[in-house]
């Protein structure tokens, strides 16, 4: 009841404004008419009564612009003014209004660019299914995530902690399908890794570790939808296409869902080949070679309701035993967990320091491009004294003047 | 002005509401009748009464129609609302405690306290 009626006095006196105010003028009128009415019931003559009746009336203006006032909805019509004025101002003075706001857009501009790489590498997680439980191994003081192949098999069937483990190694590859032969970006990768991280494909099929046997065995490759997207230009009949790869035959199996780019945040690959065919990849054949720390990463999704504590005593237990039947081989085998995507901690605190620095940076800009914007104002301030001090002159209130001035700031913010 | 009391800040609407609970009126006679039932002891500038009528029919306690008022002439009268009517009933309730705390602290005598 209350703010409906509080609506339609600001709905009429925004909508039918002329109206309104002739009704107040009548009103004023009839009221200065009837005091006449008694006066001249009392002896006066009609103009000695009239002009007594306005008199004992007081500032009729005045009273006029109070009762305007009182309608309410001044918030919104003193803005409307304010806006139209501000802009008015504004596009007096063009060479200001651009280089405050030049000067703003530059300041939110790096910030907004800083901020959004640091939402991708840090604030947001892995782009995989449950990537809470996702872990990286790393091994020995200096935490190197790199492991020897045969390391990886033991540790892959001799735990008891993990969903799998799955590994990838990272190369460069020739491809050529035929036309426009051109070097590709791969991750070598385990036969279980799709599993592993629970990917399902996009299109065909994913291969997996039964289709693994022995060395150069599984001549497949699964391409990433950027890849397909790019170098196949959205085939469906990618599928099945046989393929050279380093001049051996591939066939393609398939294509990973959007926004899966392999497990590192800052690298894409192109398609993924299994692991067992390193030998065709990187030219050398180092399955058996427990001394060679070749493979990038190793990695898997924690047993539910193991907490990562449990699975480091696991894998330091598997270690001890490497470290006691391999001596020739392996070096110290104790072992931490950490997030795959940033490299774990090899890389991930120095990415992180590196970004935190950078955000630090581009909030040190934005708080400059805002001090040369106060004293760009204050400067202009100075030069608008004579126009405020006028307006006081003229019986503006200090709060109506603060309230235009900071409706010209907020416009160029807004800008 | 000796015979004349001045009004407290908000004792306007107050006095307005009442007058006009005793049935529509028209600004002017909104005057009159707080003259009267004041008798004639309370000064109200005339063109002060305006902005409080216009705020008191914001606020959904009067509302206006015009007519023809008793002299002949177009004017717009006032009424209470529901919402007019209830607000008057606890101001005035609000109003006769205060003035009853404030007479009774007033009226305290040394051999009182």
């Amino acid at each position: 009841m209350k703010i409906l009626a509080y609506f339609r006095s600001v709905a009429a006196k925004l909508f039918h404004r002329s109206r309104i105010e002739d009704d107040m003028e009548q009103e004023l009128r009839s009221h200065v008419q009837h005091r006449a009415d008694d006066l001249e019931r009392s002896g006066l003559g009609r103009a000695e009564a009239e002009r007594r009746a306005r008199i004992e009336f007081g500032g009729h203006g005045r009273f006029k612009e109070e009762s305007y006032d009182a309608l309410g909805g001044n918030f919104i019509e003193t803005l409307i003014q304010d806006l139209r004025f501000s802009l008015r101002v504004l596009f007096k003075s063009p060479g200001f209004t651009m280089v405050a706001v030049f000067t703003l857009a530059l300041g939110i501009g790096a910030n907004a660019v800083v901020f959004s790489v640091m939402n991708a590498f840090i604030l947001r997680p892995l782009d995989v299914p449950q990537p809470e439980s996702l872990y990286g191994i790393e091994r020995g003081r200096d935490k190197v995530g790199n492991q020897s192949y045969p390391d990886y098999i033991d540790l892959r069937d001799r735990n008891r902690s993990f969903d799998g483990l799955a590994a990838y190694d990272i190369t460069e590859a020739g491809l050529d399908t035929g036309e426009n032969p051109s070097r590709a970006w791969v991750d070598v990768v385990s036969g279980n890794y799709f599993d592993v991280l629970l990917i399902q494909p996009y299109l065909g099929r994913l291969f997996h570790g039964s289709d693994e046997h022995g060395p150069n065995s599984a001549p497949y490759i699964v391409l990433t939808y950027a890849y397909w997207h790019t170098r196949f230009q959205d085939d469906r009949g990618v599928v099945g296409r046989v393929v050279q790869l380093n001049k051996h035959p591939y066939t393609i199996l398939g294509v990973a869902p959007p926004g899966f780019h392999g497990t590192l945040m800052f690298f894409s690959p192109d398609f993924f080949v299994p692991m067992v065919n390193q030998e065709q990849l990187e030219g050398s054949n180092d399955l058996n070679a427990r001394g060679k720390h070749w493979v990038f990463m190793v990695m898997g999704h924690l047993k539910a309701g193991v907490t990562p504590a449990q699975a480091i005593a696991d894998l330091n237990s598997i270690g001890s035993y490497l470290e006691k039947t391999y001596p020739k081989d392996d070096g110290q085998m104790t072992f931490s967990l950490a997030r795959p995507g940033l490299y774990g901690d090899f890389l991930g605190p120095v990415v992180q320091a590196f970004l935190i620095g950078l955000m630090l940076l581009a909030g040190l800009i934005l708080l400059a491009a805002c001090a040369n914007l106060g004293s760009l104002f204050s400067a202009r301030a100075a030069d608008r004294g004579r126009e405020v001090a006028l307006r006081l002159a003229l019986g503006a209130s200090r709060t109506r003047i603060l309230r235009a001035l900071f409706t010209e700031a907020v416009l160029i913010s807004l800008v | 002005m000796s015979g004349h009391a001045q009004l407290l800040p908000g004792t306007l609407d107050l006095l307005i509401l009442k007058a006009v609970s005793l049935g529509p009126l028209h600004g002017y006679g909104v005057l009159l009748r707080i003259g009267q039932i004041s008798g004639q002891a309370l000064l109200i500038e005339q063109g002060a009464l305006y902005p409080a009528l216009f705020r008191l029919v914001r606020q959904g306690l009067l509302k206006a129609s015009w007519g023809t008022s008793e002299n002949n002439r177009r004017a717009k009268f006032y009424e209470l609302t529901p919402l007019g009517r209830k607000r008057l009933r606890e101001e005035t309730e609000g109003w006769n405690r205060l003035a009853t705390a404030i007479a009774s602290a007033l009226a305290a005598e040394p051999e009182e306290v």
